[in-house]
């Protein structure tokens, strides 16, 4: 809670300014009754012209005043709550961008969402109602019982022991209400992860026809929840109507027990009416204590499932005095590199030396650790021994946003944003011109079939790039890669989808291109590899093989197996075609 | 390609009120029974409240002044049980509104996710995922004070006023007459904020539709912005 506080008194003039006009109308509304009094008594039964006139104006005056500084209590409050609510969203969002692929490799997108969208509403929905009914009602509260001890010592004293009793159940509704609203949250957010999961993967469902299956998982999802919820409507149910129990008989008692003063005359008539008019602002703070405690519970259970994300720091980040220099050459070193994920030995001695502007192609089987070792070098894992060093720089040492600056990537399952062919290749250098982006597009085979579409590089592609085909969409992410003309550049298995001659010309073109990048190309055909300065053969985690084509296929070991067999179904197929 | 952007707002097919209010008063029909009974119990415990203040008039007028004692006690015994019946009642009708309330909701989000379960592949082409999920949580969530709200609170408003309409036409015709002048100005003022806040929520929800297809979109591409550094770039989109 301290710590929305803080988000709150970022806006301190709001606050103040609002809670003044709420301590105006609040006044104003005290002086009512008087005026009323003053209308009534001296006005109309006196049958005075001039009072009954400025009674009424006294009154409508106060009701416009009511009427604006209301409002503008109103309209402040809702400012407050709403710039909080953004703040808190912000930071969220940008914190969680910030985290290493670990995190995301072990949570949920739907998790994430709900903490950001539903728990962080929560608090906008609560903080302002909740301070504002807070600030309210602990002004009445004190407000009446300095009137009620003045009236009598005594008789306060015994409407107080009663409150004693509504205090107790406050304190144990929120401890109920807390756990109640912590397990609704966490059943959102395992909503919204089912949810996502089925509507992301929506295709696979439908191919597999299990519409059924999915709608009873998530079926019992949604009953879940509804118990959850139950069982925070009975937290209520067992709550709510005694604090209302005590709340009137604190009254009964109060005109009992005044009743006995008044006949033992200890105080007069006068007293006791006055005392049961003032009573009720006192119990209606009591009242709205179950309500407060209500709000209070459900933005604290929220608040801890939105701050245990912000706590967690990202494990990868730059050093405090990290090195940032101008541009990279792009010679890379790796020594003695062993790699654990999940305490499971990914990489073990990875030592290679490769020179700027060379191209590295990386090959094995699928679980060999392809992936990790290139991973490694933008740092999205970081947990190794040894050291990798770019330009004899530890890229530990290297300012994070730089090093990555200077990298170019496609990643291994293609992803394209909601927007145009253009926007999406220029997401990686806003300022690629038109020009540029077509050279990129060329040289990635794309430009052709880009050109093809009706609307060209205005088309609009959906999340994941559905509307494209495997093929074209690798093709697009290579483009984007290729715009941001980076001196490391990294293929993660990105021409798995193109057909043989489409990969092998595209590869030719990259080595022809004015950027001398340090490219590295994880694929699994020969062709593919063949005119690499250098060919990595993993295994186990392990370089088994390594060298030029020619090199390996002397070797005779694992490359000079696959290139056989690869060969051989290319010999079988001229055969065929003859 | 048709496709819906997450900088896009949705386009909403246009509804009557009345169209809308009706469909999801259907959800109600199967709880009939039960709102009525939690009506009647609002009713049974809203005059238990007022009888307290009304006792405690009659308390102070007839027994204080006249310092009969027994009086006074009997009426503070009526009243505990009073207020003791009010408790015993208002849990039941808290418990039977929020399996109301829970129950419609289950109902409409189960409704919704097996009806988008069997819609063609074009209708997920078009629309970013984070789009469908708002509507089937977020939506849906924003449904749940809807029912609650308007058995527990539009229904017996609307009672009381009538009943306070009948009363004061009875104590004074004239002055009641005066009063009623005031609600056509009162009606035409709601009838525009209603409108407005429409209009506003309308795009309110539109665009808390854009930010979560934005977020979804960003967080499962997280490998893209990390990979290309481009963490400000979106934060500021953001």
């Amino acid at each position: 809670m301290t710590r929305i506080f803080k988000y709150v008194s970022r806006y301190k003039s709001l606050l103040i300014i609002g809670t003044i006009f709420m301590l105006v109308v609040i006044g104003v509304d005290l002086f009512m009754p008087y005026l009323q009094q003053i209308f009534i008594d001296d006005g109309i039964i006196k049958a005075n012209n001039n009072i009954i006139k400025s009674a009424l104006m006294g009154i409508l005056l106060i009701t416009i005043i009511k009427a604006i500084l209301g409002y503008g209590k109103e309209f402040l409050y809702d400012i407050l709550s709403v710039k909080v609510h953004e703040d808190i969203k912000n930071d969220l969002f940008n914190h969680i961008q910030k985290l290493e692929f670990k995190y995301f490799d072990n949570m949920n997108t739907g998790e994430l969402m709900a903490r950001i969208g539903e728990d962080v509403e929560n608090i906008w929905q609560t903080i302002a109602f909740g301070l504002r009914l807070f600030i309210e009602n602990a002004i009445y509260f004190v407000v009446s019982t300095i009137i009620l001890f003045t009236l009598n010592f005594k008789l306060a004293i015994a409407c107080f022991l009663i409150m004693i009793p509504i205090g107790f159940i406050g304190m144990k509704l929120e401890k109920e209400f807390g756990k109640s609203y912590g397990e609704i949250s966490d059943q959102t957010a395992k909503i919204n992860t089912t949810a996502q999961e089925n509507i992301a993967g929506v295709r696979l469902v439908k191919a597999f026809s299990r519409e059924k299956y999915e709608i009873n998982k998530f079926l019992k999802m949604n009953r879940t929840f509804y118990d959850l919820n139950m069982k925070q409507g009975k937290i209520i149910g067992d709550y709510f109507p005694p604090i209302e129990f005590l709340t009137n008989i604190s009254l009964v008692i109060m005109i009992v027990f005044g009743g006995f003063l008044v006949m033992k005359e200890e105080i007069t008539i006068g007293v006791l009416v006055a005392f049961s008019g003032y009573i009720w602002n006192l119990i209606w703070p009591m009242r709205m204590l179950g309500e407060l405690v209500d709000i209070l519970s459900r933005n604290t259970a929220s608040a801890k499932k939105i701050f245990e994300i912000m706590d967690r720091e990202p494990e990868i980040k730059s050093k405090k005095e990290s090195y940032k220099g101008d541009s990279i050459k792009g010679d890379i070193t790796f020594e003695n590199i062993t790699f654990k994920y999940n305490d499971e030995i990914v990489l073990k001695n990875i030592n290679l030396d490769i020179k700027a502007g060379s191209t590295i192609a990386i090959m094995g089987t699928t679980g060999s650790g392809k992936s990790t070792l290139i991973n490694l070098i933008g740092r999205y894992y970081d947990l190794y021994e040894g050291s990798i060093k770019i330009d004899k720089v530890d890229i530990k040492d290297y300012d994070l946003d730089f090093l990555r600056k200077n990298m170019s990537i496609v990643p291994q399952d293609t992803f394209l944003f909601s927007d145009s062919i253009m926007n999406n290749i220029k997401f990686s250098n806003e300022n690629a011109s038109e020009e540029e982006v077509r050279n990129a597009a060329s040289l990635a085979c794309a430009l052709d079939f880009i050109e093809k579409l009706e609307d060209g590089f205005n088309t609009e592609v959906g999340e994941r790039g559905i509307g494209l085909s495997g093929g074209q969409k690798q093709r697009i992410s290579i483009t984007r890669a290729l715009v941001r003309k980076a001196k490391i550049l990294i293929l993660d298995d990105a021409t798995s989808a193109l057909d043989m001659e489409t990969e092998h010309r595209l590869l030719k073109n990259l080595l022809k291109r004015e950027v001398n990048s340090t490219t590295f190309i994880i694929a699994h055909r020969i062709s593919a590899v063949k005119n690499a300065d250098m060919i990595i053969y993993l295994e186990n985690g392990e370089i088994k093989e390594k060298g030029t084509h020619e090199e390996l296929l002397n070797l005779k070991g694992k490359y000079y197996d696959i290139y056989c067999s690869q060969f051989k179904d290319f010999n079988l197929l001229e055969k065929e075609v003859i | 390609m048709e496709s819906n952007l997450i900088n896009k707002d949705e386009e909403v097919i246009r509804r009557s009120k009345s169209e809308i209010v009706l469909k999801l008063l259907e959800y109600l029909k199967p709880y009939k029974l039960k709102s009525f009974i939690v009506i009647l119990l609002m009713i049974i415990v809203m005059i238990c409240g007022i009888i307290n203040p009304l006792l405690l008039e009659i308390a102070i007028d007839n027994y204080v002044v006249n310092k009969n004692v027994n009086g006074l006690m009997v009426i503070g015994v009526v009243l505990i049980i009073v207020n003791l019946i009010a408790w015993i009642l208002s849990k039941i009708r808290w418990t039977m509104i929020t399996s109301v309330t829970n129950n419609i909701l289950v109902n409409i989000r189960h409704e919704l996710y097996s009806h988008i379960q069997y819609l063609s592949f074009d209708f997920f082409d078009s629309r970013p995922v984070g789009k469908i999920l708002a509507r089937v949580v977020g939506d849906v969530n924003a449904l749940k004070n809807l029912f609650s709200q308007s058995i527990q609170s539009f229904i017996p408003q609307l009672l009381n006023l009538l009943c306070v309409a009948v009363i004061m036409f009875i104590l004074n015709f004239k002055l009641a007459i005066a009063c009623v002048i005031l609600l056509p100005l009162l009606g035409i003022a709601m009838f525009y904020i209603e409108i407005h806040s429409r209009k506003r929520w309308e795009v309110y929800r539109n665009k808390r539709s854009n930010l979560n297809g934005f977020t979804h979109e960003d967080f499962s591409g997280i490998k893209v912005v990390q990979g290309f550094a481009k963490e400000e770039g979106t934060e500021k989109k953001l």
